[in-house]
């Protein structure tokens, strides 16, 4: 999933006290992660890693921060303000991403790759009609289970009977301590309950 | 524990055919609201961002509308609610030519840039500062991240005869029965919890398995309840 791809590389260019350093350190950290996380957005947009210089701006007031990307796209540079380092600091985070963000549209429209991206879409709705029951236990996931009971043919009306059964089987998982009612659904005849197992 | 909504894209279906010269373009790039409204969702901690001001499970609704602007804007920002939770609806403005290059990752990653620019307003409006980026140890894992490029993984149908299998198990319930079903490639911690499961639910009288086809395969049991 989280390919570990370094879309991003960032050079730091400015003598800073060391905790507004480590600061930035945790924020490029955290900007890598969620771009790698994006690596499928971000990968399709600029083919190429991308190298930030990142300059620090002392006594520009907080509206300083600003994105230069150079004429081919291929490094970009940064200024951020020393306050954003300075306040209690989290806005630091979505400035560096948005403008993280706006020098990669910049690339991407600069240099356009020969083949765009095309967003997938489902040609057609499935057709076939399997019976749904079916079709939703082949949705299952490894940690679920699902419950079906009747309710119709039963002595008291069928909307006492699903409570009664959904009590029942709260209470018993409840007890055994293993999973919880992650759905339940009833119909005139039948309701079927999705237990998910619980992790570890 | 999932991480609370906190954030959801809304979207013209049919936007004004002045600016849209290609509908099929617009619908496909369309597709790609939702899925970055996912990443922001899950990279900023918004419920915090919003609990300064608002009451617990408010969200921002962001609707997106096409205009003849050379870059994105902020139309209008209002908040709505009829008791419980707030709606903070931000209207933004993207440019219509954003649809007129040919890129999806082009206009995803311009997209993203657009959203950001609409939380930031909010934050400015009502003085919440922008919305913390979260560490990634503290990423909640949810909502899972699917790559807009890619055929999605279907899930297995299940084949016919695997079909006629367990409508016939269902058919043949009583009121004392439930019938359970699972996958049977499971880790074994699970397998032993689900076990544990139907003990306790009551006594297992026949165990089955259904072939769904690409070797996949369900575990039935029909269970007599302990009552």
């Amino acid at each position: 999933m989280a390919s570990q791809a370094l879309t991003v590389n960032w050079e730091l260019r400015a003598q800073l006290p060391r905790l507004h350093l480590r600061k930035l350190q945790h924020v490029t950290g955290a900007i890598d992660y969620w771009l790698a996380l994006w690596s499928d957005l971000v990968t399709a947009a600029t083919e190429h890693a991308v190298h930030i210089l990142l300059e620090v701006l002392p006594d520009a007031g907080l509206d300083a921060a600003s994105v230069d990307v150079d004429a081919d796209g291929s490094s970009v540079r940064i200024a951020l303000p020393i306050e954003l380092l300075e306040d209690d600091g989290s806005a630091v985070g979505f400035v560096l991403l948005d403008l993280a963000l706006a020098a990669l549209g910049t690339i991407a429209a600069r240099r356009p790759r020969d083949v765009p991206t095309q967003v997938w879409i489902n040609p057609e709705p499935p057709t076939s009609e399997t019976e749904p029951l079916a079709a939703s236990i082949a949705m299952l996931e490894p940690n679920e289970m699902m419950l079906l009971g009747r309710l119709d043919g039963t002595p008291s009306d069928e909307l006492a009977r699903f409570h009664e059964l959904d009590d029942f089987i709260g209470e018993q998982l409840h007890q055994s301590g293993a999973g919880i009612i992650g759905d339940t659904e009833g119909g005139c005849s039948s309701a079927t309950w999705i237990i998910e197992i619980n992790g570890r | 524990m999932p991480a609370p909504m906190w954030l959801s894209i809304s979207s013209q279906v049919n936007p004004p055919g002045d600016l849209v010269e290609d509908s099929e373009r617009y619908e496909r790039g369309a597709e790609l609201y939702n899925h970055l409204g996912d990443r922001i969702e899950r990279c900023f901690d918004g419920s915090v961002w919003l609990m300064k001001r608002f009451p617990p499970r408010s969200y921002v609704r962001i609707d997106i509308r096409l205009a003849a602007e050379d870059a994105a804007v902020v139309e209008s920002i209002r908040t709505k609610n009829f008791g419980g939770p707030k709606e903070i609806l931000c209207r933004i403005l993207i440019p219509a030519t954003w649809f007129q290059s040919s890129d999806d990752a082009l206009l995803a990653v311009r997209l993203l840039g657009a959203i950001l620019l609409a939380l930031r307003h909010v934050g400015v409006k009502y003085d919440l500062g922008v919305p913390p980026l979260r560490a990634p140890k503290k990423d909640p894992r949810s909502p899972v991240l699917t790559n807009p490029f890619l055929q999605p993984e279907m899930p297995a149908v299940p084949s016919p005869s695997a079909a006629s299998a367990i409508e016939k198990k269902a058919d043949s319930l009583t009121a004392e029965h439930l019938l359970v079903a699972a996958r049977r490639k499971i880790p074994r911690t699970i397998s032993t919890k689900r076990d544990r499961v139907i003990r306790a639910l009551g006594v297992v009288e026949e165990e089955d398995k259904v072939s769904l086809g690409q070797g996949e395969e369900v575990q039935t049991w029909l269970v007599r309840l302990s009552r």
